[in-house]
C-alpha cells in the first residue's frame, strides 16, 4: 500500500519542507528520467509555483550563469517571490562578473526579514526603499550603484538587529570609499574591510549593540600605497558586549573606549602590538573571556597589560588563527620580566586557560608554568601543541609544579618563622615572589657570633628601617665585637625606637663587646605591648621618671650597668605585672648598686646572682607572691686591688639581707657563700623542693640554721657536696624534713675540686634513723660520688634504712675517682650485696 | 547516644562522605565554630578539600583524639604520638603542600604546625640555589636583579 501518498496535502508539504528543494522537487518528477539544469528548471517552475507564501528563496549561482540564465531571469523571479510574502531572499552571485541589479520592488518588500546577498549584487536602492521588517542584512562582496547606496539602504531598515557587511578588492568605481553604519537597532555587526587604497573611512553609530566584530585586511595586489590610511570614527555603544577585533589597523585609543565595559574579548593585531598598545589607567572591569591570537610579535606584552587591567577575568584563551600560521613561529615572551606582581585575575578569579596551537618555545613554556603556578582558581588548564611534542607535554603537565610560591603570604611567613632570621632574609633571593616576604617577619633576631660582623650591621641598618611587618613582636640582637664600620650606637637606638613603634611584645639585647655600655631610647620604657624585655652586657639602664611598663612580664638584666643607685628600684617599681625576674649582678666595679631592693608584690619568679663584692651592702626583698626564688652569691674572682684606690675595709660577707615573708614559696636554690642564715630560714620552712650549696658556711658550725625547724612541706632535697661539712647539714635536714620523697646529692660543675674527700660523719651524727627514711624517701640519688669508704657507708645506710626506698642511683666520678677500676668493682659488689631496708628497692649503677 | 558518639560526615570537594566522630570533627576548628555557632547538620561539605587529603587529615585527627583519650601513661603516648607525627608528615611535596593548605583552611594547628616545620627542616641548611630546585621556584630575577638583592642583602648569603 502507498500510506504515503494518502496523507492530506499539509502533512506531505510539512515532510517536504524537511527536505533541501533539489529533492522535494524530484518527489513531484519521480517518473521523469532526466532532468534538465537547474536554470532550465527554475525558468519553468519559478513561474507555476503554486505555494501562496515563498517563505524562502535561495538562489546559489556560485559557478556563475551558465545556459541561457540572465541576469533578467534572476530579478524575475526575485520580483515573484517578492508577490508571495517572501521572508528570505539569499542570493550568491560570487563568481559571476556581470553585475545584476535587483528589482526595485524587493526594496520596499514589506515582508522581507533576512535578505543575504554575496557577490556581483548591484545594490541600487531607490529613494522610496523600505524593508520595515528587515532584521538580519548580509552583504558579502557586493557592488554598490554609488557612494550612498550602503547608508540609503540602512536607513531603510527601521528594526534591523544583524549586520553583516564584507568589502573585497580595492579597484572598482563600485566599491566604497566609505562606510557608514549608522543604525539605532542594530544588535549584531560584522565588519570586513579591505584596507585598500579606496577605503578610508569607518563611521559607526549603534548605539543598540551587544556584538561587534570587525575585521581588516591588506589587499595583497597593492603597490605602494599607504595601507593605514583609515580613519575610524564611533559614538559609544554602552551595551556592548562582546567584541572580536582583527585588524591591522585600528585607531586604537576610540576602540579602546569602546572595549571597557565588554565581556568578551577576542583579539588580533598583528602590526600593533608594540606602539599601539593602549594607554595606562583603563581597567576592563567587565570582562570575563579573553581570546588572543599569538601571530604577533609582541602579543605577550598585550597579554600582560590586559591581565593586569582585567581584575575579573575567568576565561583565557591563547590561540593562533588559522590565516596567521607562519607570522611568529617562536614569539618571544617577555612574561616575567612584565610583571612585578601576581595579576589580581589570576590571584582570585581565572577559572580556564587554554592555548591551542601552542608552538613550544621555552618562553612559551615559561608563560604556562607561570599561568599554572600562579592562578589559585584554575580548574580546566589546557594545551594543544602545534606539533605533538611528547617532552614538551611533559615538561608543562608533569612537571613538578612549584607548590610553595602560591601558598599566601601568612602560610609562608609561618614557615619562615620557624627559621632563624638569616636563613629567612636569604630566601629572598629565590624569586621575586620572595624577595619582600621575610621583611614582614614579626621575629627578628640577630646574632653576629657565627658571621661576618660588619655585614650584618650593614644588612641591619639597610633592612630595619624599611621593615615592613606593622608588628614586631620580637627583636633580638646579640653583638660581640663592637661597634665597627659605619654602625654607631646610634643606630642600635633607632632599630630599638623603630622596634618599639611596632607594637613590640620581646625585646632582647646582648652587647658584649662594649666597653662603653649604650644607652636605650626612653621610649622603650615606655613600651605598653613589652612583655619580655632581656638586657645584658654593654647596656646603660636609665630609668627616666615616666617609665612604665603595663605590659612586662619577664624581665633579664645581666651584666647591665645602672645609670644611678635608684635605676633598678624605678624600672622594677614601673612594672605592675612583671613576674619573672632574672637579675646577674656583676657587683664588683664601680658603678654598680650598693643596695640591692627587689620590691615586686607580682612576682613570682626571682633568680638572683649577686657577686659579693666590697661595694655591695645590702639585699632587700618584698616579694609576697614569690614561688621559685634562686639565689646565687659569688666572689668575683677578677677583683683587682692594687689599681684601685678605694677604702680597703670591706668584708665579704659584708652585705645584709632583709626580707619580709614569701608565704607562697615551693622551691628555692641558694648558692651562697655567705647568707644571713636566720633570715633566709624562715623564707625556707614552707617550700616543697630545696636545692642547696652552702660552701663556705658549712664548716661555720654556727651558720647551720637553728634547731627546732621542721620542713613538714619538704618533698625535694638537692644538696651539693662540694663543702667540707655538708654531711652535716644533710643530717640535720634529715631529721628535720619528715616528709622528705626525693634526695640527690650532687656536685656542681664549678665546685669539682673543693673537696675530693668530704668527710662524711654519718654514724656519730644519728642516734636513731629520721623519719624520712622509715616513711617517706622513695627516691635516692648520688652523682659524681667520690668513692671513699665513709661515702659508701653513707650509701649503705640510706640503702639499709630506707623502706620506703624504690630508686637508688650512684653515678661514680669518671676521674678523679678514689677508686682504681678493681676497686671500683669491688665497691659496687659491696653496695650490691649490703642489706636493703625496702625490698622493692632497684639499684642503678652507672 | 552520647554526644561524643555522634557521628558527622564530611563532604569531600568530589562529594565523597566521610563519617566521624564528632570529636574528630571538632578537631576541625573551622567545623567545631560551625557546630558552636548551632550548624546543626550531620553532614558538613569541606568544599575545598579532595578526597584524598581530607582522608589524611581525618586520620591525623582521629589519631589525635584516640591518643588525647587515653589515660595513664603520657610520657610514651606523647612519644608515640611525635613519632606518628613525623611518619605521617613525611609526605611527597605536593602533598604536603595540599596538606598545609588544607589544615590552613580547616584550622587544624597542630597538622598546620608539623606541615610548616617539615618545610622549614627542609629549607633550613640549605643553599637558596637548592631550595629552588627542591621546591621547583623559578628564580624569575634578571641576572642584574639577582646581583642587587644578593649585594643588598650580603649577610644572608654568608655561609
Amino acid at each position: 500500500m502507498d500510506k504515503i501518498s494518502q496523507l492530506p496535502d499539509e502533512l506531505l508539504l510539512k515532510v517536504l519542507l524537511f527536505l533541501p528543494t533539489k529533492v522535494a522537487v524530484s518527489t513531484s518528477i519521480l517518473s521523469i528520467q532526466a532532468m534538465g539544469s537547474l536554470s532550465r528548471f527554475i525558468n519553468l517552475n519559478m513561474p507555476l509555483h503554486r505555494a501562496p507564501v515563498i517563505e524562502s528563496l535561495r538562489l546559489n549561482f556560485s559557478h556563475g550563469y551558465t545556459g541561457s540564465v540572465t541576469p533578467e531571469d534572476v530579478r524575475q523571479w526575485v520580483a515573484l517571490a517578492v508577490t508571495r510574502f517572501l521572508r528570505e531572499l539569499s542570493l550568491d552571485l560570487t563568481s559571476e562578473d556581470n553585475p545584476t541589479k535587483l528589482p526595485s520592488s524587493l526594496y520596499t518588500c514589506k515582508s522581507l526579514v533576512i535578505l543575504e546577498l554575496k557577490g556581483s549584487n548591484l545594490v541600487d536602492v531607490h529613494r522610496t526603499s523600505c524593508l520595515p521588517s528587515l532584521k538580519t542584512l548580509l552583504l558579502q562582496g557586493v557592488l554598490y550603484a554609488d557612494q550612498k547606496s550602503l547608508h540609503k539602504l540602512l536607513s531603510s531598515c527601521p528594526v534591523l538587529e544583524d549586520l553583516f557587511v564584507e568589502q573585497y578588492g580595492c579597484e572598482s568605481e563600485h566599491f566604497l570609499e566609505a562606510v557608514s553604519v549608522i543604525v539605532p537597532s542594530l544588535q549584531r555587526l560584522t565588519l570586513k574591510l579591505c584596507r585598500g587604497y579606496f577605503f578610508h573611512r569607518l563611521v559607526i553609530n549603534t548605539p543598540s549593540l551587544k556584538y561587534f566584530k570587525i575585521e581588516d585586511y591588506t589587499y595583497e595586489h597593492t603597490n605602494g600605497i599607504d595601507d593605514d590610511d583609515y580613519s575610524f570614527y564611533s559614538d559609544d555603544m554602552p551595551k556592548l558586549e562582546e567584541m572580536e577585533v582583527h585588524s591591522t589597523y585600528l585607531d586604537i585609543q576610540n576602540f579602546v573606549s569602546l572595549i571597557t565595559h565588554v565581556k568578551r574579548l577576542s583579539l588580533c593585531l598583528p602590526d600593533q602590538a608594540e606602539n599601539a598598545l593602549y594607554r595606562e589607567g583603563i581597567v576592563l572591569s567587565q570582562l570575563r573571556r579573553l581570546k588572543l591570537c599569538s601571530c604577533t610579535i609582541n602579543w605577550s606584552k598585550l597579554l600582560v597589560r590586559l591581565l593586569k587591567d582585567s581584575p575579573n577575568l575567568q576565561e583565557l584563551e591563547i590561540h593562533l588563527d588559522g590565516d596567521h600560521t607562519n607570522i611568529c613561529e617562536d614569539p618571544p615572551v617577555c612574561w616575567e620580566n612584565e610583571l612585578a606582581c601576581v595579576p589580581d585575575c589570576l590571584l582570585s578569579s581565572l577559572q580556564t586557560f587554554k592555548w591551542t596551537r601552542i608552538y613550544g618555545s621555552p618562553k612559551e613554556v615559561d608563560l604556562v608554568k607561570y599561568v599554572l603556578r600562579n592562578a589559585r582558581c584554575l580548574k580546566t588548564p589546557t594545551i594543544f601543541f602545534k606539533k605533538f611534542n611528547q617532552k614538551l607535554k611533559e615538561i608543562i603537565m608533569n612537571q613538578d609544579m612549584d607548590k610553595i610560591s602560591p601558598l599566601p603570604d601568612e602560610l609562608l611567613l609561618k614557615v619562615l618563622l620557624l627559621l632563624p632570621t638569616k636563613v629567612a632574609a636569604s630566601t629572598s633571593i629565590l624569586s621575586k615572589r620572595w624577595e619582600f616576604l621575610w621583611m614582614w617577619l614579626p621575629k627578628l633576631a640577630y646574632d653576629d657570633s657565627m658571621d661576618e660582623h660588619n655585614s650584618l650591621l650593614d644588612f641591619i641598618t639597610l633592612n630595619m628601617p624599611q621593615h615592613r611587618a606593622p608588628v614586631i613582636e620580637s627583636l633580638r640582637l646579640s653583638f660581640s665585637y663592637g661597634y665597627k664600620g659605619s654602625v654607631t650606637r646610634e643606630d642600635i637606638r633607632m632599630w630599638v625606637a623603630i622596634a618599639v613603634t611596632r607594637f613590640l611584645r620581646e625585646l632582647s639585647l646582648d652587647l658584649t663587646f662594649e666597653v662603653n655600655p649604650t644607652k636605650l631610647p626612653s621610649s622603650m620604657y615606655t613600651c605598653k605591648s613589652l612583655v619580655i624585655l632581656e638586657l645584658e652586657e654593654g647596656i646603660l639602664v636609665d630609668v627616666p621618671r615616666t617609665t612604665c611598663l603595663p605590659s612586662l612580664k619577664t624581665l633579664l638584666l645581666q651584666g647591665v650597668t645602672y645609670a644611678d643607685q635608684k635605676s633598678l628600684h624605678r624600672l622594677l617599681s614601673s612594672c605592675p605585672v612583671l613576674d619573672d625576674l632574672f637579675v646577674k649582678h656583676n657587683g664588683c666595679e664601680s658603678e654598680h648598686l650598693k643596695t640591692f631592693s627587689v620590691i615586686v608584690p607580682s612576682l613570682q619568679r626571682l633568680t638572683l646572682k649577686i657577686c659579693r663584692g666590697s661595694f655591695f651592702k645590702a639585699l632587700v626583698m618584698n616579694t609576697p607572691s614569690l614561688k621559685y626564688f634562686k639565689f646565687t652569691d659569688y666572689t668575683c674572682e677578677h677583683h683587682d686591688f692594687s689599681d684601685t684606690d678605694i677604702d680597703f675595709d670591706f668584708d665579704y660577707n659584708g652585705y645584709s639581707f632583709y626580707s619580709d615573708d614569701m608565704p607562697k614559696l615551693e622551691e628555692m636554690e641558694v648558692d651562697s657563700t655567705y647568707l644571713d642564715t636566720e633570715n633566709f630560714v624562715s623564707l625556707i620552712t614552707h617550700v616543697k623542693r630545696l636545692s642547696l650549696c652552702l660552701p663556705d658556711q658549712a664548716e661555720n658550725e654556727k651558720a647551720l640554721y637553728r634547731e627546732g625547724i621542721v620542713f613538714s612541706q619538704l618533698r625535694r632535697l638537692k644538696l651539693c657536696s662540694c663543702t667540707i661539712n655538708w654531711s652535716k647539714l644533710l643530717v640535720r635536714l634529715l631529721k628535720d624534713s619528715p616528709n622528705l620523697q626525693e634526695l640527690e646529692i650532687h656536685l656542681d660543675g664549678d665546685h669539682t675540686n673543693i673537696c675530693e674527700d668530704p668527710p662524711v660523719c654519718w654514724e656519730n651524727e644519728l642516734a636513731c634513723v629520721p623519719d624520712c627514711l622509715l616513711s617517706s624517701l622513695q627516691t635516692f640519688k648520688w652523682t659524681r660520688i667520690y668513692g671513699s669508704q665513709k661515702e659508701v657507708d653513707l650509701v649503705k645506710y640510706v640503702l639499709s634504712n630506707a623502706r620506703c626506698l624504690k630508686t637508688a642511683t650512684i653515678l661514680f666520678r669518671s676521674s678523679d675517682s678514689a677508686l682504681e677500676e678493681d676497686e671500683l668493682e669491688m665497691v659496687i659488689q659491696d653496695l650490691s650485696l649490703s642489706s636493703r631496708g625496702s625490698k622493692y628497692v632497684k639499684l642503678v649503677f652507672v | 547516644m552520647s554526644e561524643s558518639n555522634k557521628k558527622i560526615s564530611l563532604i569531600s570537594s568530589e562529594g565523597e562522605a566521610f563519617e566521624v566522630s564528632e570529636a574528630v570533627a571538632r578537631e576541625f576548628e573551622i567545623v567545631a565554630h560551625m557546630l558552636e555557632d548551632g550548624c546543626s547538620g550531620s553532614s558538613i561539605p569541606i568544599t575545598t578539600v579532595d578526597s584524598n587529603i581530607l582522608g589524611k587529615v581525618i586520620e591525623y585527627c582521629t589519631k589525635h583524639v584516640e591518643v588525647g583519650n587515653v589515660e595513664g601513661n603520657s610520657e610514651k603516648a606523647e612519644k608515640d604520638l611525635e613519632e606518628f607525627d613525623k611518619r605521617f608528615i613525611a609526605v611527597e611535596m605536593n602533598t604536603l603542600f595540599s596538606l598545609i593548605l588544607a589544615a590552613n583552611y580547616l584550622n587544624v594547628k597542630g597538622l598546620l604546625n608539623i606541615g610548616c616545620q617539615k618545610v622549614a627542616d627542609t629549607i633550613k641548611d640549605m643553599k637558596p640555589e637548592e631550595v629552588r630546585s627542591i621546591f621547583n621556584i623559578e628564580n624569575d630575577y634578571t641576572p642584574a636583579e639577582e646581583e642587587v638583592v644578593r649585594k643588598e642583602n650580603e649577610w644572608a648569603f654568608q655561609p
